[in-house]
């Protein structure tokens, strides 16, 4: 399968502070993928960059096929972009005018289904930029986002600022789009839960570097959260210790661990401490992320 | 026809989905021929990612529970085996249940005859329902 998107070694600096490091990010083509992290991991930064918003330090980029530090409008013109910031000045348009004067933007356009999307957001025409709250310019930049039938959507933080019925909409209106177009997006968001269903592809990031990146369901397949018998005072064997993300505190003689890696070798080890493995679950994304998350830095 | 989905089960979100259309054709909600919602309207009606529907959809055809009409959709087997269906369903509820008990530290014995108990008044009244009639 082709990438939508494809980086190597990407590197972005800020005078001498690094906002993405040697990052290799990679969506195939048709993948919905949760682009998750902690705040200042560097996926706005990221995100950015595929649309030559901001300029790489080093490393090549490729998305739809083109560099975009080369063809940033040509690569603009094919891409859906919701930001993070919903503070696009012109703030004397009316939201029509504003619609108008995006469009001019996009060959694609289609005017009508631009009406449809902002009747089902509830985005009302003759209002000013500037009289419009956060959440209301940010339907604003689904309308935008979405009028032009993109092939690609970069979503930053895509529902932040929206009242749950129009978050509920607006997921609704991805999905749609998604199974319409075959579309590829990326979805940067603190709210795991809320594209837990639609994601098919995850990629996290900590600190500036890619920690991890694959399907959902084989990160889901290799992290198990492993209940217990053991004896009081058994803690998990050194040979465990890389496999072994947590370790909750046992209440009782039960303890917790979270584990990453294929269950039929981690098994045998845990039987020869002397424990025993009660329940082995599976942890759903929003906490296989946090688990991500949580581990030791490699060093 | 209601489906539900639970992203937060440890089971796949297409495994849900090949058992939630399982259920409703065991339930008699649908039957033989009938169509399955198509990708689109289920993804946009489940706010879930339609290759995700298509995998589902895949499978329960591999498994013979589905047909495909190339251009029209997707339909309920005719030749289904409803018995088979129904054990199969049997088979999860009690796999899942097992897994709760072991958690709760009851062994399968002590489960089976929990279930014998909890269930002996109402199969008692059922009888005295099918005496009075």
């Amino acid at each position: 399968m082709d990438s939508a998107i494809e980086t190597s070694a990407l590197t972005k600096r800020y005078g001498h502070d690094r906002a993405l490091t040697d990052v290799d990010f990679s969506v195939p083509e048709g993948a919905v993928c949760l682009l998750a992290g902690t705040n200042g991991a560097g996926k706005t930064t990221l995100l950015r960059i595929l649309i030559n918003l901001e300029r790489r330090t080093t490393g090549a980029c490729e998305v739809l096929g083109l560099d975009p530090a080369c063809n940033g409008a040509a690569v603009r013109a094919q891409v859906g972009f919701v930001s993070e910031t919903t503070d696009w000045g012109y703030g004397w348009l009316r939201v029509g005018e504003m619609l108008a004067h995006v469009a001019s933007y996009y060959p694609s356009w289609d005017p009508q289904y631009a009406l449809e999307l902002a009747q089902i957001l509830a985005v009302r025409m003759d209002r000013r930029m500037k009289a419009l709250s956060k959440g209301q310019r940010r339907c604003v930049q689904i309308v935008t986002a979405l009028a032009h039938r993109p092939q690609l959507l970069l979503l930053d933080e895509p529902t932040d600022g929206l009242d749950p019925l129009v978050r509920d909409r607006t997921l609704r209106l991805f999905t749609e789009h998604t199974a319409d177009t075959g579309c590829t997006a990326v979805v940067s968001t603190h709210l795991v839960s809320e594209v837990a269903q639609l994601a098919d592809h995850v990629a996290i990031l900590r600190s500036g570097a890619m920690l991890h990146q694959g399907p959902v369901e084989r990160m889901l397949g290799e992290l198990h959260r492993l209940e217990l018998d053991a004896p009081s005072g058994w803690s998990a064997p050194s040979e465990l210790q890389t496999a072994v993300l947590r370790q909750d505190h046992a209440i009782g003689r039960s303890p917790t661990l979270l584990v990453t890696g294929q269950l039929a070798s981690i098994q045998p080890l845990i039987t020869k401490s002397g424990a025993a493995i009660r329940h082995a679950g599976r942890l759903d994304l929003s906490e296989a992320v946090v688990a991500r998350l949580q581990s030791e830095p490699k060093s | 026809m209601h489906l539900t989905i639970d992203p937060s089960q440890p089971r796949p979100i297409y495994v849900q989905l090949m058992d939630e259309v399982r259920r409703l054709i065991v339930l008699g909600e649908l039957e033989s021929d009938m169509p399955l919602p198509s990708v689109r309207q289920l993804a946009a009606d489940l706010r879930l990612n339609p290759n995700t529907i298509v995998q589902a959809y895949r499978e329960l055809e591999r498994a013979g529970v589905v047909y495909v009409r190339r251009g029209h959709g997707t339909f309920v087997s005719a030749q289904l085996k409803l018995p088979e269906e129904r054990k199969r369903i049997l088979a999860d509820v009690v796999a899942r249940a097992l897994i709760e008990a072991q958690r709760n530290g009851i062994s399968p014995d002590e489960f089976a005859a929990g279930i014998i108990e909890a269930t002996q008044p109402a199969s008692k009244a059922l009888v005295k329902q099918a005496k009075e009639a």
